[in-house]
C-alpha cells in the first residue's frame, strides 16, 4: 500500500531534509494522471539550503506496485538518467533517490519539474504547438544521437544487459500471454529468420515515442519515460519512434505523427555518425509490434491480478490486435 | 429472458451516454480520458456481441481446415454446440495452431497467413473499426 497524502508529505520533508541538511516545507502534493507505468507525484517544495534553496517544482516517481516485462527499476532508472543528463540529453536531473518512500521495498527518486505537454493528440494537433512541430524530428534525432553515444564501454550505467537476446525476450513475453496468438508466432517466425544486419549495442531509451516528450510553443523541453532503457541496438529507439501506434492516426508522418522519415533520418545520421539501415529499421518496427502487442495483453494481467486498478490497463489488450496486424503488414509490405 | 432492447443496444446507449453527456462535462482531463476509454470499452463489448457468433463459427471452421487432426482430437464437432464448447475449443485449436507455426516454416505458407489476417481483420472491425487496413501505409 502507499502511503496516505499526509505520510507521504511528512516523509518527503523528511527524506529531503536529510538529503539537503536544512529544513524542508512540502507545499503541495498530488498524484500526476498519464502514466499508466509508474506512480507520479507533482511536489511543490521550499528549500532552505543549497543549490535548490528556495521554492522548487519537482516530480516524485516511484515503482509500481506492479510493472510490464522489461521495466527497469527507479533506482536503475535513476542512474541511467544521470548518465544521460551528463551526456547533454535534454532530460530533468534525476534527485535524491529514495527508498520505501511512497511504498515499503519501493524506489523512488525527484525530477525537476518541466514545462510542455506530453499528451499525443495536443502535441501532433495543437495549433500553438505548430512552429514546435516544424522543429522537432531535428531536434529528438540530435537527442537520440546523444543517448545512442552512451555505450556499454564507455558508461559506468548499472544496467544489467537487461535483454541480452531481444528477440528472445520477446518471444517469452508472446508465450506468457494468457491467449494464443498466432499472428504473433508467425511474426517471431519471421524475424528469425531475417536476422538484422547490423549488432552494435548502445543505451536505448527503450519508449522513445510521442508521448514521452514534452514540447512547449518554443520547442522540445524534456526527454521523458527512462523506464525501458537497456543496452541494445540503437535502431530501435528508430524503429519505435516511426511504429504506427504512436503516429495517433497521422500515418502519413511516420515518425511520431508529425515528420517524414528523411528528415529525421539525416539529422540523426549527421550527429551520430551512424548509417540509418532501412532494412534494420523495417525489421525492428515489426519487433517493436509483436512486443508492443505483447506488452498490451500484459498491460492486461496487471490490472486482472487485482494488483492495480486502472481501466486504461484493462483496455488496452483489445488494442493489441492492431499491432499484430502490423507486424503481418509490414512483413507482407518487404523491407524498403 | 426480456430481449427488447437487446444487449447490444443497451450497451450502445450507454457508450453514447458516457461520450456524450458524461465526458464533456468532466474538467479533470485524466478522468475525462477514463470516461472516454470506458465508452469505448462499452461500444467494443456491443460490436462483439454482434459478430462474435457468425466470426467464431467463421474461425472455427477456418482452423479446422487448417487442423484436421487437431480438430478430431479435441472433439470439434461435439463443442459446437454450445456457446462454451465453440469458446473453449477455439482457444484449443489457436493454441494447436501456435505450436504448428512453432515447430515448421509457416511464413510462407499461404493457407495460414490468409487466415491469420482474416482473422485480425474481422477483430479490427469490432475493436478498431477506424483502423486502416491497406498495405501501403509507409
Amino acid at each position: 500500500m502507499s502511503k496516505n497524502p499526509d505520510d507521504l508529505k511528512l516523509a518527503i520533508e523528511a527524506h529531503l531534509a536529510l538529503a539537503t541538511g536544512a529544513p524542508v516545507t512540502v507545499r503541495a502534493l498530488e498524484p500526476l494522471g498519464g502514466g499508466a507505468c509508474q506512480d507520479n507525484y507533482r511536489v511543490d517544495v521550499t528549500f532552505t539550503a543549497g543549490d535548490l534553496a528556495g521554492d522548487r517544482a519537482l516530480v516524485l516517481r516511484s515503482d509500481a506496485v506492479r510493472s510490464l516485462p522489461g521495466s527497469i527499476d527507479r533506482k536503475d532508472e535513476f542512474a541511467v538518467i544521470s548518465a544521460a543528463v551528463a551526456a547533454g540529453v535534454t532530460t530533468p536531473t534525476a534527485r535524491f533517490l529514495a527508498r520505501d518512500l511512497v511504498r515499503p521495498g519501493a524506489h523512488a527518486y525527484f525530477l525537476d519539474w518541466a514545462d510542455g505537454t506530453a499528451i499525443g493528440r495536443r502535441v501532433l494537433r495543437d495549433a500553438d504547438l505548430a512552429d514546435a512541430r516544424r522543429g522537432l524530428a531535428g531536434r529528438l534525432a540530435v537527442e537520440l544521437a546523444k543517448i545512442h553515444s552512451i555505450t556499454p564501454a564507455t558508461s559506468a550505467v548499472p544496467l544489467a544487459p537487461a535483454v541480452p537476446d531481444f528477440l528472445a525476450f520477446t518471444r517469452g513475453m508472446v508465450e506468457t500471454m494468457r491467449e494464443p496468438r498466432p499472428a504473433l508466432f508467425l511474426a517471431l517466425q519471421w524475424l528469425e529468420q531475417s536476422p538484422m544486419e547490423r549488432s552494435e549495442v548502445t543505451l536505448v531509451h527503450g519508449d522513445f515515442r510521442t508521448g514521452n516528450f514534452l514540447v512547449t510553443p518554443h520547442g522540445l523541453t524534456a526527454i521523458l519515460d527512462w523506464e525501458f532503457a537497456h543496452w541494445g541496438p540503437p535502431m530501435w529507439d528508430i524503429a519505435w519512434i516511426t511504429m504506427r501506434n504512436w503516429r495517433f492516426g497521422q500515418n502519413k508522418l511516420p515518425v511520431g505523427g508529425f515528420a517524414r522519415r528523411e528528415e529525421f533520418y539525416e539529422v540523426y545520421e549527421q550527429h551520430s555518425g551512424r548509417t540509418v539501415s532501412r532494412k534494420d529499421v523495417h525489421y525492428c518496427e515489426v519487433l517493436a509490434n509483436v512486443r508492443w502487442a505483447a506488452g498490451c495483453s500484459h498491460q492486461g494481467e496487471r490490472y486482472l491480478s487485482g494488483q492495480e486498478s486502472d481501466l486504461e490497463l484493462i483496455a488496452i489488450p483489445r488494442r493489441g490486435v492492431e499491432m499484430e496486424f502490423e507486424a503481418l503488414r509490414l512483413i507482407e509490405k518487404g523491407a524498403p | 429472458m426480456q430481449q427488447r432492447p437487446d444487449k447490444t443496444e443497451l450497451l450502445t446507449a450507454v457508450a453514447r451516454f458516457l461520450e456524450r453527456e458524461v465526458k464533456p462535462a468532466i474538467k479533470d482531463p485524466a478522468l475525462a480520458f477514463r470516461v472516454l476509454i470506458a465508452a469505448s470499452l462499452t461500444g467494443i463489448v456491443a460490436g462483439e456481441l454482434q459478430t462474435e457468433d457468425a466470426a467464431t463459427a467463421a474461425e472455427l471452421s477456418r482452423l479446422a481446415r487448417i487442423l484436421p487432426e487437431a480438430a478430431t482430437a479435441i472433439g470439434l464437432e461435439g463443442q459446437l454446440a454450445t456457446r462454451e464448447g465453440r469458446k473453449e475449443a477455439l482457444v484449443s485449436l489457436n493454441r494447436a495452431l501456435c505450436d504448428r507455426i512453432r515447430s515448421a516454416d509457416f511464413v510462407k505458407d499461404p493457407q495460414v497467413w490468409s487466415h491469420v489476417t482474416l482473422t485480425l481483420r474481422g477483430e479490427l472491425f469490432t475493436s478498431s473499426p477506424r483502423f486502416d487496413t491497406s498495405i501501403d501505409i509507409e
